[in-house]
């Protein structure tokens, strides 16, 4: 939640230390989102199988959530298997889905210690029965805490997240000439949370992929060439730096808004 | 002196190709350590009263240790195939009775003994880098001078006098306390992504098997009634010699780091 906890993570005299010293605490991006790109290539890369690269991007993943919430974001958002995803090979698909249970089992314990709540986002009653029983249980244990809020992004396209949403407010009566923007969002998977400051894309790609293609309207993007599996606390804090260093005009004019003030 | 220098040079360029060569080059070091280490296994158990096909049995555990660091192919088909050349190799052999199974039991060996461990420190080095396959080398290196020095210092309780005589239980526990402690401490630092009580974990596991591996090795050598597996480095003996406790070691490392 501050400098001090996260100096207490990264590891003294290093780059970390430089870019952590860098960042301003007073307007850090609420919500941050990544679409984590590269692994295959980072495999491909060592001539190893694809999924020795989904493996290496889970070490990613726990490092870059910790440090998230000791950063002290309030949303994190990881793009972690896409509706699109079903068309990979079979094999593929259940070790994503292995290696989705297996993280839960593993860094359940560190969710809690560090008051991290669980969030899934997407389609998610079409994934297997005992990878849905984890991901509840993970949401069950998780729901009380105050900390960070750590939404994955499974089965999840941003188009089908918008018809989910159109077809919920059909559903709840809404009038069409009431329905505006805001009551729009209440029908999301994100609803209640602040929209993306930040998108980050791993591995170089200059797509936005039908991630969070509502909630990233005003999003500042930044792309780094990291690939996913080398995708480190550094590299977070490098996006948030450039970040910080950008104005955020949302559609006016005049003046520009240094990235962070509300 | 002709022992210290020829283990410095060796070490020296051992952690130059580690360190400079990419994975596919490693691969390629690690064949010929390969082939070294089964010339010398061949010779071993040829002392013990096996005889195993020469080449066969040197393609089959060439091909275990390539096939295991890329995945290219399971290495379940891999030991099958071994298997098949083997046996029909065998069975064209002009042997028969008890000395049979003997020498089809000594050419699996090879690629389970050889192939997989050599091909599985290749697979250290794609999966988690050059720093994990030194991190291992190291820890194996700790556990071997920590048990020395133990068993030196408080050696009472034989460990195995049927293998070797001189390693004794107190410089076992030395190595098992201490190669894990360091591996922590050196781990945490190097590959920072593990919390503390998988590198004890792994730690423990790599002592363990570095011991068996080294038991592993002189019980061959005492049984074919050698000193050392070779004489190819000047004042170490043989590779097999160097790499004893690695072999044992080097698949726990590799397939920990394929659990998580």
């Amino acid at each position: 939640m501050s400098l001090d906890q996260l100096l207490e993570w990264i590891p003294a005299g290093g780059p970390e230390e430089e870019l952590a010293r860098q960042v301003e605490f007073d307007r850090l991006p609420r919500h941050v989102a990544i679409i984590m790109d590269g692994n295959g290539r980072w495999a491909g890369e060592r001539h190893l199988p694809r999924v020795e690269g989904h493996r290496a991007g889970v070490e990613a993943v726990r490092d870059v959530v910790e440090s998230s919430a000791r950063l002290g974001l309030e949303v994190l958002t990881l793009y972690a298997f896409s509706v699109e995803n079903w068309k990979r090979p079979a094999a593929e698909v259940s070790t994503l889905m292995m290696l989705l249970k297996r993280y839960l089992g593993l860094e359940l314990a560190t969710l809690l210690r560090n008051n991290i709540r669980f969030n899934v986002i997407g389609r998610a009653e079409a994934l297997a029965p005992d990878v849905r029983t984890e991901l509840l249980d993970a949401e069950r244990k998780t729901a009380k805490n105050t900390g960070m809020l750590f939404n994955i992004a499974l089965n999840y396209g941003g188009r089908s997240e918008i018809v989910d949403a159109a077809r919920r407010a059909m559903e709840s009566g809404v009038n069409p000439a009431d329905l505006d923007e805001d009551q729009f969002a209440r029908f999301l998977y994100t609803a209640g949370q602040p929209d993306p400051d930040l998108l980050i894309r791993t591995s170089g790609e200059m797509r936005v992929s039908n991630f969070l293609l509502w909630q990233i309207a005003y999003a500042e993007i930044w792309v780094t060439d990291t690939l996913w599996p080398d995708f480190r606390c550094r590299h977070l804090l490098e996006g948030v730096v450039a970040y910080q260093k950008r104005d955020r005009r949302f559609g006016g004019i005049t003046p520009p808004v240094p990235a962070g003030v509300r | 002196m002709t022992r210290v220098l020829s283990g410095v040079a060796l070490g020296a360029v051992a952690l130059a190709l580690i360190w400079f060569l990419d994975s596919i080059a490693l691969l390629g070091v690690a064949l010929a350590v390969c082939a070294l280490a089964f010339h010398e296994y061949e010779r071993i158990v040829a002392g013990i009263g096996a005889k195993i096909p020469y080449w066969t049995t040197l393609v089959a555990t060439l091909l275990a240790c390539a096939m295991v660091p890329f995945q290219w192919v399971e290495i379940g088909a891999v030991l099958a195939l071994a298997l098949l050349i083997v046996s029909v190799n065998v069975l064209t052999s002009d042997r028969v009775g008890a000395p049979l199974l003997t020498d089809t039991a000594a050419a699996i060996l090879a690629p389970v003994y050889l192939g997989l461990p050599l091909g599985s420190l290749v697979g250290v080095h794609a999966i988690a880098g050059r720093e994990a396959v030194l991190l291992l080398i190291a820890t194996v290196a700790v556990s071997d001078t920590a048990q020395f020095y133990t068993g030196r210092a408080f050696g009472r309780t034989p460990l195995a006098p049927l293998r070797s005589p001189k390693k004794t239980r107190e410089g076992a526990y030395g190595g098992l306390i201490i190669a894990p402690l360091f591996l922590t401490a050196a781990g945490m630092y190097w590959l920072p992504i593990y919390p503390w009580w998988w590198f004890i974990t792994l730690g423990i596991c790599i002592a363990a098997s570095g011991i068996i591996g080294d038991l592993f090795e002189s019980m061959l050598k005492r049984a074919a009634d050698l000193k050392d597996s070779g004489a190819l480095i000047p004042g170490h003996g043989g590779v097999l010699d160097r790499i004893d406790a690695l072999l044992f070691a080097s698949p726990v490392f590799y397939f920990f780091l394929r659990l998580v």
